[in-house]
């Protein structure tokens, strides 16, 4: 530092001690003497700068004092600096930068609380204006789905080929910036670009390129025809439908495709502003750009805010208006039409649902259907036994029967089902009986009087659509006794004592029951509709020659013979037999056995005279 | 991706335009040489890892009725400089213009082709005129349109030229 104040500049110009050096210095002890007084001299010369040297000594080596007198011109000193250049922000953006990145990653909440004020409206700002252009566009779709207007235009859509939302934006589009290009200025190079419709697929690398070349070409044009020194900025190409317009800054140049009637404050409020911005923002990547487009991603919101567009709020209508009088009775006549419409579809569904309805139904057979003095009209043929159409007109469909002319033939219907019922109606089965008909076969099971099978049998074959009859599951009640009986008998065996025809002794009982039994059997077979036949068996055991045995089986068949004549039977009905030791009763092995052998034991047969007579008749 | 703009340049008729056609990526008509007097393209390619992107003016060619303007050329980091190798004046118009780039835009990399190497019998320029080109510093290739031979191999050493 040495043309810093510190260095105290002596009257004489040599030698030029300064003051440290003068304190520095050691006093030889021979000159004490004069020493003290020159140090008095001096003191008495040099106390008023010494004075102001130790206060510049003190302000310098005291950094707190340092500090406060700096921070008094610093503020004026930055306001100066500022206003000539901007050296002092490019030099203080690295630190300043440093810093809020330190601070940030210290401790973020700090600037997040700073900013949230700001980020809060933006972002609001940002939603609303997506919903509103949402709720705007929702709204339009359905004002113009619904409207007369829209129904031409929907037509307008079928007959041009174009969608329906092209020819709505066409008729309604006041104007749309569809694109937005930022054109890196002296090289016509795209630096970024965004659309307001995603679909649009051109190369915009190229398009940019030939955005610049137009601009080239025309503002050459424009010089050599207007003489101007300067090539001419291009503001606008039109270009019928649509218009590019362009905004020039420095580095970069703006070009805006927009459809339709755009208004002029676009370019103030909107484009310069954008361009500028991007200026500011990008200054050193425009200086450092040598072709990657790269860090303009950065410019995509701000451009992305180019892409305003406005529609019209009411769509132009016709002057002519019809009068109200017209239009309320229009909507009646509709309104009448339309419901005539409905009721008149409604009746013919309703009356196809009741033909449908009947076609289903066994027994009905519709042969002829029409109007009738402004009535329906139904004929055809009707089994007496099948549902009743009108019930069915009345209770399962909501057709008023005042309305229908019905005729109806009767006839027998062969269906399965009415046959059946036919065969009820007819036969008349008893409670214990079922019927049954399946592909022409009556079939009856249960129990029923012989009576009543018997005339089941002769009738169930004249029914029509009946060709047989199956009463195999069906048993006679008229039968069940006689059955028992029957049993009964055949089980009783009257033993007879060894080697004659005498009935052993203690079966007094036996016989009175078989006697009793018998009697019974024969008194009610006919009403069962059988004839009893009784064979009367004559065995006897294997002990001595078969023709004695034979005979002495006869012998034993005729003593029960007579014995059951005696209670005035028909002898015709029972037929002795004797069968020697050939038919034993049991199998002999025991003397038991030959006992039981020596017997008479009883077939009964209940024979069915219709069966006998036809048997008789092969 | 790097993107350049490269500008291809020659005198009238020597085939630039279809040389390039099957080369690069083109949504405008050649009408737009005519009526506008330049047309862009754009062709990648890839230079070691990265892809570059030529953004090419095609300029339309020079003759005695019309130069080429040089304001096309403003921010450009090369181009192709086409002539016919079957027309001799062609090389001298070739010449013409590169010395004018250069009086506008100072040394601008190039590459310098002769087209209708599928004519070769026919060519006015020979082998002496090419290499005395090349001992002046000039990457000279020969060209065909009709085989597209060495168009690909053009547009590589010239982007290897404008980005090293």
């Amino acid at each position: 530092m040495s043309d810093s104040p510190l260095r105290i500049v002596p009257s004489k110009p040599a030698p030029r001690p300064t003051i440290e050096d003068t304190e520095a210095q050691a006093t030889p002890p021979e000159a004490e003497g004069s020493v003290g007084e020159m140090e008095e001299l001096r003191r008495l010369l040099l106390e008023p700068e010494q004075l102001q040297l130790g206060n510049i000594l003190e302000r310098l080596n005291n950094p707190r004092v340092r500090a406060r007198e700096m921070s008094r011109p610093l503020p004026e000193a930055i306001r100066l600096r500022n206003a000539q250049d901007d050296a002092l922000s490019e030099a203080l953006s690295p630190t300043i930068v440093k810093a809020f990145h330190a601070s940030i990653k210290k401790d973020p909440r700090p600037v997040a609380e700073a900013i949230s004020p700001l980020m809060g409206p933006a972002i609001r700002r940002a939603i609303s204006v997506a919903l509103s252009s949402m709720v705007q566009s929702f709204d339009q779709a359905l004002k113009y789905s619904l409207s007369w207007q829209g129904v031409k235009w929907r037509w307008e859509a079928v007959t041009t080929g174009k969608s329906f939302a092209e020819v709505v934006l066409r008729h309604t589009l006041l104007f749309r910036v569809e694109q937005v290009f930022l054109i890196h200025k002296q090289t016509g190079l795209l630096l970024q670009h965004v659309t307001a419709d995603p679909t649009i697929t051109q190369d915009a690398d190229i398009v940019s390129g030939m955005l610049t070349a137009i601009q080239v070409t025309i503002g050459n044009f424009a010089r050599d025809s207007f003489g101007s020194g300067e090539i001419e900025q291009i503001d606008t190409l039109d270009m019928g439908e649509r218009e590019v317009w362009f905004e020039s800054g420095q580095h970069a140049v703006l070009a805006v495709v927009v459809k339709g009637e755009a208004p002029e404050s676009l370019r103030t409020d909107y484009f310069a502003p954008a361009l500028e911005t991007i200026h500011t923002a990008q200054r050193d990547d425009f200086n450092a750009f040598k072709g990657n487009p790269a860090p303009f991603e950065d410019s995509r919101p701000i451009l992305e805010e180019c892409l305003q567009s406005q529609y019209q709020g009411r769509v132009k209508t016709a002057n002519f208006k019809v009068p109200l009088y017209l239009r309320v009775l229009f909507a009646l006549a509709i309104l009448a039409f339309g419901a005539l419409t409905f009721f008149a579809v409604r009746s013919q569904w309703r009356w196809h649902n009741y033909l449908n309805r009947l076609k289903t139904e066994p027994g009905i057979v519709v042969t002829e259907t029409g109007l009738q003095w402004n009535k329906r009209f139904i004929a055809g043929l009707r089994d007496p036994l099948a549902a009743n159409p009108d019930t069915i007109l009345s209770e399962e469909t909501p057709i008023n029967p005042a309305g229908v002319v019905s005729r109806w033939e009767p006839y027998q219907a062969l269906d399965a089902k009415l046959v059946l019922a036919r065969a009820k109606k007819i036969l008349d089965p008893p409670a214990g009986v079922e019927l049954k008909f399946n592909r022409g076969t009556l079939s009856a099971v249960g129990t029923a009087s012989h009576d009543w099978i018997s005339e089941t049998q002769r009738a169930a074959r004249l029914l029509p659509g009946v060709t047989a009859f199956d009463d195999q599951n069906l048993a006679d009640e008229d039968l069940k006794e006689p059955e028992e009986l029957r049993q009964r008998i055949q089980q009783r065996v009257i033993r007879f004592v060894m080697g004659g025809a005498q009935i052993a002794p203690g079966q007094t009982q036996d016989l009175q029951t078989l006697m009793t039994d018998v009697q019974r059997l024969f008194a009610i077979a006919p009403a069962a509709g059988r004839n009893v036949r009784l064979e009367i068996i004559g065995h006897t055991d294997t002990e001595g020659d078969e023709l004695s045995n034979q005979r002495l089986s006869q012998q034993r068949a005729a003593k029960l013979f007579s014995m059951l004549l005696s209670t005035q039977l028909n002898p015709s009905s029972l037929v002795p037999v004797g069968v020697g030791s050939a038919q034993p009763v049991r199998a002999e092995t025991t003397d038991a056995d030959k006992q039981f052998n020596r017997s008479v034991s009883f077939k009964v047969s209940l024979l069915d005279p219709r069966q006998i007579k036809s048997q008789e008749r092969r | 991706m790097i993107q350049k703009k490269i500008c291809l340049l020659g005198a009238f008729a020597v085939g630039k335009t279809s040389l390039v056609a099957r080369f690069v990526k083109s949504i405008y008509s050649d009408q737009y040489l005519t009526t506008v007097g330049v047309k862009v393209d754009k062709k990648t390619v890839r230079l070691g890892d990265e892809d570059v992107n030529l953004i090419v003016w095609d300029l339309a060619g020079e003759d005695e009725f019309q130069k080429v303007r040089m304001d096309y050329l403003r921010g450009a980091a090369g181009y192709l400089l086409v002539a016919d190798g079957t027309r001799g004046s062609t090389l001298e118009t070739a010449r013409m213009l590169e010395q004018r780039v250069a009086e506008n835009f100072g040394a601008l990399p190039f590459v310098f082709l002769l087209n209708k190497a599928d004519l070769v019998n026919e060519w006015e320029i020979d082998d002496q005129t090419i290499e005395s080109l090349r001992a002046q510093g000039w990457d000279v290739m020969k060209s065909s349109s009709l085989t597209g031979e060495g168009v690909g191999d053009a547009f590589q050493l010239l982007a290897k030229k404008i980005c090293s």
